[in-house]
């Protein structure tokens, strides 16, 4: 990921969307189309649970 | 991409096996330039045509404009030549490069066989692909049954759409500077691979999606006032997409409008390097009617003289008859016109008319006996002297038919001369003319250039308002986010979903704003950084009249004066492949994050169109600003100076000098920096003399 893209997302208050942001970035280099977003789907169920966990 | 080594077995003009190890940084540090050397024909284009070829398996470079790919032969035709008389064994050419990425290194392998038929047709075709990719010691092998994923692990690599901006013909690297849409979208499409800008939009167009989704699911189970912020928010989001999706519309309308005035403007311009042309090739045309009006005149005129043609058929025989009855009435053979009556009163009264005697048996008497004689058939003499009366009148008049004709005859002669000029005339004039005169006529031009112009302007003012409708849109929305908020925390609503569709709004709205930010500053900085090398780069003179590289909204490159003003129009071939260069070492540093991004600039003849001021500034700056640099060069470009002036920088790595064979084939040799420097001076004194 470029620099740039990461120093900003790393300054973002919110960890949880820093994180999905992120993984979101980096997965769409590799896929692409209903891959891509069946990916933030499931990236967003997994950081809800785990947030549900950690509380 | 660090390129390590290009090896060539029966490659174009390199028969058996040849070698290139690329001067890095890791092994010689600080040594990163590798310079190949050769006069024109002895296989520098066949090296970049091998580097090309074996990572992407494309025969054609961009130089090939036209060749047809049945002419283009990449195996060595001594070896086929050589097998063909020895039992036509088909002969093997292979290209390795090898090259690393990252903590990966990489060897790709292309193999092609050929064959010389007893036609003398060479038949050649790629036979074998292999990629092998080590990585911690651990080596994978694919083969030519993965193609795809071979090209697609080049591609991670080097993007095709940037592979260009890296492996290019310094001579046709200017192109970056034109000003048209497709040049633009060239260099948009460069940054934006580069840079990543595709993957983080991806990104946001997912999270949007899916954000949008999951909004729906729970909207279908809202009720009262809850369910009315929800339909008003999917319409807002709906009206904003469609409110883009215009835009979006607009740009590529105004694209098409912009190339179509580009194109009507360089007619108007062909016309006005024409006109004088254009007005003498009118001219000619209005010859050319009045020739045609002057010919159809003619044949009315030639059709009524020829009405007496048979008059003047007969012409020869009239003229005989009447020549043979005048000579006769000259010599007196026929009587003259005196009537018989006459000739008895003279008789009777021993007396002529005029008062002479005219005695029996005197010279007189006798005369006119014989006149007398001959009146007796005055039947024959009236018709013999009518007949002679009449051819007399016939024979003018066939004169002047003859002469009529002869005139026409004449006249048309002349005016089909003169179409014959008027033709050939026309036929130079529009040679001169060629395809510059096609495209209709000027006014018209002019009033579509009007109405394209006006389209523009129509197009810019619905944008405009495009982008407040959206602006205002934006703002709604946020109110109303912030309305189903309040209603979603007063009704204690906090589910998964909406914990889902929270996260996604969020994650959406920060890349979104990261994107704006991104693409805004990466512009500025690639602005500032391709002004900066370009200073470094240009000559003096260069330096006064350039002020700045601005790249706007649209990645257009443009090139300012010191007065603010666009000049790249007015710049010179050279001082355009400078800016080009300019902007790909800006690149590079901008995808590289400040450091120098890890690909190689492998250039072409890389000095055909610089002065030595700017061959200077290239040699000290380059090394600088990229992490490899490969020179294929010519004598006439790399001189002892530019040898001298590498190996002082102290970025010479290896040399590499082609050889011609007596067989027509090349060697590659690598020289020392003593050895090449040699050379160069004997190919500069050559070149003088």
């Amino acid at each position: 990921m470029n620099r740039f893209i990461e120093q900003r997302l790393d300054a973002a208050p919110d960890d949880d969307v820093k994180g999905v942001a992120k993984q979101v970035v980096e997965m769409a280099a590799v896929l692409r189309g209903q891959a891509l977003e069946d990916y933030v789907s499931n990236l967003l169920r997994a950081t809800i649970r785990k947030r549900g966990s950690n509380t | 991409m660090i390129l390590h080594r290009l090896e060539m077995v029966n490659f174009r003009q390199f028969r058996g096996k040849q070698v290139i190890e690329f001067a890095r940084n890791d092994t010689t540090p600080g040594k990163t330039v590798t310079v190949v050397f050769g006069e024109n024909g002895r296989g520098k284009t066949s090296i970049f045509r091998a580097l090309i070829y074996a990572l992407f398996g494309e025969r054609h470079i961009a130089q090939d404009d036209g060749i047809p790919d049945g002419e283009l032969q990449l195996v060595n035709v001594q070896a086929l030549r050589e097998n063909a008389s020895h039992g036509g064994a088909p002969v093997e050419a292979q290209v390795t490069v090898s090259f690393a990425h990252g903590d990966e290194e990489y060897k790709l392998t292309r193999s092609l066989c050929a064959l010389l038929d007893e036609n003398g047709v060479v038949r050649e075709e790629e036979v074998d692909v292999q990629l092998a990719c080590t990585r911690g010691g651990n080596t994978e092998t694919l083969k030519t049954i993965d193609k795809d994923e071979i090209e697609k692990r080049v591609s991670a690599v080097l993007a095709p759409g940037v592979r260009d901006y890296f492996l290019f013909d310094g001579e046709r690297i200017a192109r970056l500077t034109r000003a048209s849409r497709s040049q633009r979208r060239e260099v948009r499409k460069g940054i934006r691979n580069l840079l990543d800008i595709d993957a983080l939009e991806e990104a946001i167009g997912a999270l949007k999606k899916v954000a949008r989704s999951i909004a729906k699911d729970i909207a279908g189970k809202a009720t009262g006032e809850l369910a009315r912020v929800h339909k008003k928010i999917m319409d807002t989001e709906q009206d904003i997409d469609d409110a883009r999706r215009r835009m979006s519309e607009l740009a590529d309308e105004r694209e098409k409008a912009d190339a179509e005035k580009e194109d009507v403007e360089r007619k108007l311009r062909q016309f006005e390097e024409i006109k004088d042309l254009l007005e003498r090739r009118s001219e000619l045309e209005t010859t050319k009617k009045d020739l045609k009006e002057r010919t159809e005149g003619l044949a009315v005129q030639t059709r009524g003289a020829c009405k007496k043609g048979a008059l003047i058929l007969a012409d020869p025989v009239i003229e005989d008859v009447f020549s043979y009855i005048d000579g006769r009435r000259k010599r007196g053979e026929l009587p003259p016109d005196i009537r018989a009556d006459l000739i008895e009163k003279i008789l009777a009264e021993g007396k002529c008319f005029c008062g002479a005697c005219v005695a029996p048996d005197s010279e007189a008497y006798y005369r006119i006996l014989e006149w007398k004689a001959k009146a007796e058939a005055p039947d024959t003499s009236d018709d013999a002297l009518e007949l002679w009366r009449h051819l007399g009148t016939a024979r003018t008049s066939a004169r002047t038919a003859k002469a009529d004709v002869q005139t026409h005859l004449t006249a048309c002669a002349t005016v089909r001369h003169d179409q014959m000029v008027n033709d050939d005339a026309r036929a130079s004039v529009d040679e001169q003319i060629g395809s510059r005169g096609a495209g209709g006529d000027v006014k018209k031009l002019e009033e579509h250039r009007e109405r394209i112009a006006r389209s523009i302007v129509d197009f810019a003012a619905e944008r405009q308002l495009l982008v407040q409708k959206t602006r205002d849109l934006t703002t709604e929305l946020q109110t109303l986010h912030a309305e189903r908020k309040q209603l979603e925390s007063k009704q204690n609503i906090q589910n998964d979903l909406r914990q889902r569709r929270n996260l996604a709004e969020a994650a959406h709205g920060l890349l979104g704003d990261l994107h704006d930010s991104f693409t805004r500053e990466t512009r500025k900085h690639l602005s500032e950084s391709a002004t900066g090398i370009l200073k470094r780069l240009l000559d003096e003179q260069g330096q006064r009249s350039l002020a700045s590289v601005a790249i706007d909204e649209d990645y257009a490159l443009q090139i300012l004066d010191l007065h603010g003003k666009p000049f790249l129009a007015n710049i010179s071939a050279g001082q355009r492949q400078l800016v080009s260069i300019a902007l790909i070492t800006a690149l590079a540093q901008a995808a590289g994050d400040g450091n120098l991004l890890d690909v190689p600039l492998f250039m072409d003849t890389p000095f055909g169109r610089l002065s030595y001021e700017h061959r200077k500034s290239l040699i000290r700056e380059i090394p600088r600003l990229c992490a490899q640099w490969v020179l294929l060069a010519t004598d006439t470009e790399l001189r002892k100076e530019e040898g001298q002036l590498l190996l002082s920088g102290g970025a010479w790595g290896r040399f590499y000098s082609l050889r011609g064979q007596p067989d027509g084939c090349s060697k590659i040799k690598e020289l020392t920096p003593r050895q090449s420097l040699t050379i160069l001076s004997q190919a500069e004194l050559e070149h003088q003399s």
